[in-house]
């Protein structure tokens, strides 16, 4: 059978999206769950789980009523034409200020993990260079290249996660109180905020065949919250919770203490390189997203050219610090509203529109 | 850096002359490159400008 060149599959794009989630899986959320829920931080991908259900749901009936369209074509439509461009020039921004944000983190990780006395710079030039050639070839190839990388980059953290459980200490993740209730809710809605990255999925819905999304996005969503739980209970049995709320990269800690047949060693390096896909895979996602959404907003006749964008992303990369105490306060301050408002809030507003325009037609 | 702000500035005006829609969204990102660069050297780097 004869497989079209230009078709995007939905499980090709849910793929890409979950391997980018791997990034914030493995560097921020363990982080913050032990630091609001303490003993209890393995139950928030639960609490995650709470409204992730209504927010396919929103997600999915917004695609459905308009098949064929991305999210900033049904903003346009649905809102009218100020308003859609300003909430798609909204979404642009924010595709930006996470791209920055994501390629700031990885020159840090890069910097303060394998290669010491390195300039973060250095790396984050290195990406965007990379990002730049590849960027040229179309979504396509590059969207399916990313789904590949998936498998590879969730093997190796699930491998990195899986060796160091004897070192385990269950009590760690134990006891489990009424009171902590306050703090896993909390952190129910910081893991929430990282999984708004599957609003990115219906920026693609012009360009892929018309397939059921909430299929694929459950799938996701399951695949997701528990590769968080995973991540979530070893790196906070491990360690415990005080000690993974102080510490600046957990899992690279965890990762430290892997030992192969007790004799190969030291293989935090390669682990960390692996990684580098994730980083990849999560840029390459919003610089397509940005793309499609400017395509659509700005009605531009000619393919996306990525270089002056990659640039504006480096120079607000400049902006954040490359501290990484300070990108996990920024991640904290700035990153989680922004997800929550923007990832979840406009396609919430978006479908309340919609359905208020259906019963006054009605 | 400020050899590539130069760089840029020279880009939107060549930009600016020729005029489409596409070279129009080029320009604002090329602007907003510009302005977030000279912002970075102000806020971060304490160079006065003026």
């Amino acid at each position: 059978m004869r497989i079209e060149a230009n078709a995007i599959k939905i499980k090709n794009v849910i793929l890409v999206a979950l391997c980018g989630l791997i990034v914030p899986i493995s560097r921020v959320l363990d982080h913050h769950a032990a630091s609001i829920a303490s003993t209890a931080a393995w139950l928030t991908p639960l609490a995650a789980a709470l409204l992730f259900v209504p927010y396919c749901f929103i997600l999915v009936s917004i695609t459905k009523k308009y098949p064929d369209k991305g999210l900033a074509e049904i903003n346009k439509i649905v809102l009218g034409n100020i308003f859609g461009t300003v909430i798609n020039v909204l979404y642009m921004t924010w595709f930006t200020l996470l791209s920055a944000y994501y390629l700031c983190k990885f020159g840090e990780r890069m910097a303060a993990t394998v290669f010491y006395d390195t300039d973060a710079t250095v790396f984050v030039s290195m990406i965007l260079i990379l990002l730049s050639f590849a960027l040229k070839r179309g979504q396509e190839p590059l969207l399916r290249a990313c789904s590949i990388f998936f498998f590879a980059v969730a093997a190796v953290f699930i491998f990195s996660l899986l060796s160091v459980t004897p070192n385990i200490h269950p009590e760690y993740n134990l006891p489990i109180e009424p009171s902590l209730t306050g703090g896993v809710l909390k952190g129910g809605v910081q893991i929430f905020s990282v999984l708004t990255y599957f609003t990115t999925v219906s920026f693609f819905f012009k360009h892929v065949k018309s397939e059921s999304l909430s299929k694929y996005l459950l799938k996701g969503g399951s695949v997701a919250l528990l590769l968080c739980l995973l991540s979530i209970f070893v790196i906070v049995g491990l360690f415990s919770a005080p000690l993974v709320a102080e510490m600046p990269f957990p899992f690279f800690s965890a990762v430290k203490e892997i030992s192969v047949f007790d004799s190969v060693e030291r293989i935090e390096a390669i682990i960390i390189c692996v990684m580098i896909l994730s980083d990849f895979s999560i840029i390459t996602l919003f610089m397509l997203c940005f793309g499609n959404a400017a395509k659509e907003t700005f009605k531009l006749k000619a393919p996306v050219k990525f270089d002056l964008i990659l640039l504006l992303v480096f120079i607000i990369s400049l902006f954040f610090s490359s501290n990484s105490t300070k990108l996990n306060h920024i991640s904290a301050a700035m990153i989680v509203p922004l997800n929550l408002i923007v990832g979840a809030g406009l396609p919430f507003i978006l479908f309340m529109t919609a359905l208020l325009c259906k019963r006054k037609k009605a | 850096m400020i050899a590539l702000l130069i760089c840029l500035s020279a880009f939107a005006c060549i930009t600016l002359k020729k005029g489409n829609k596409d070279r129009l969204f080029y320009l604002i990102i090329t602007l907003l490159c510009i302005a977030s660069g000279v912002c970075y050297f102000i806020i971060f780097r304490d160079i006065n400008l003026l």
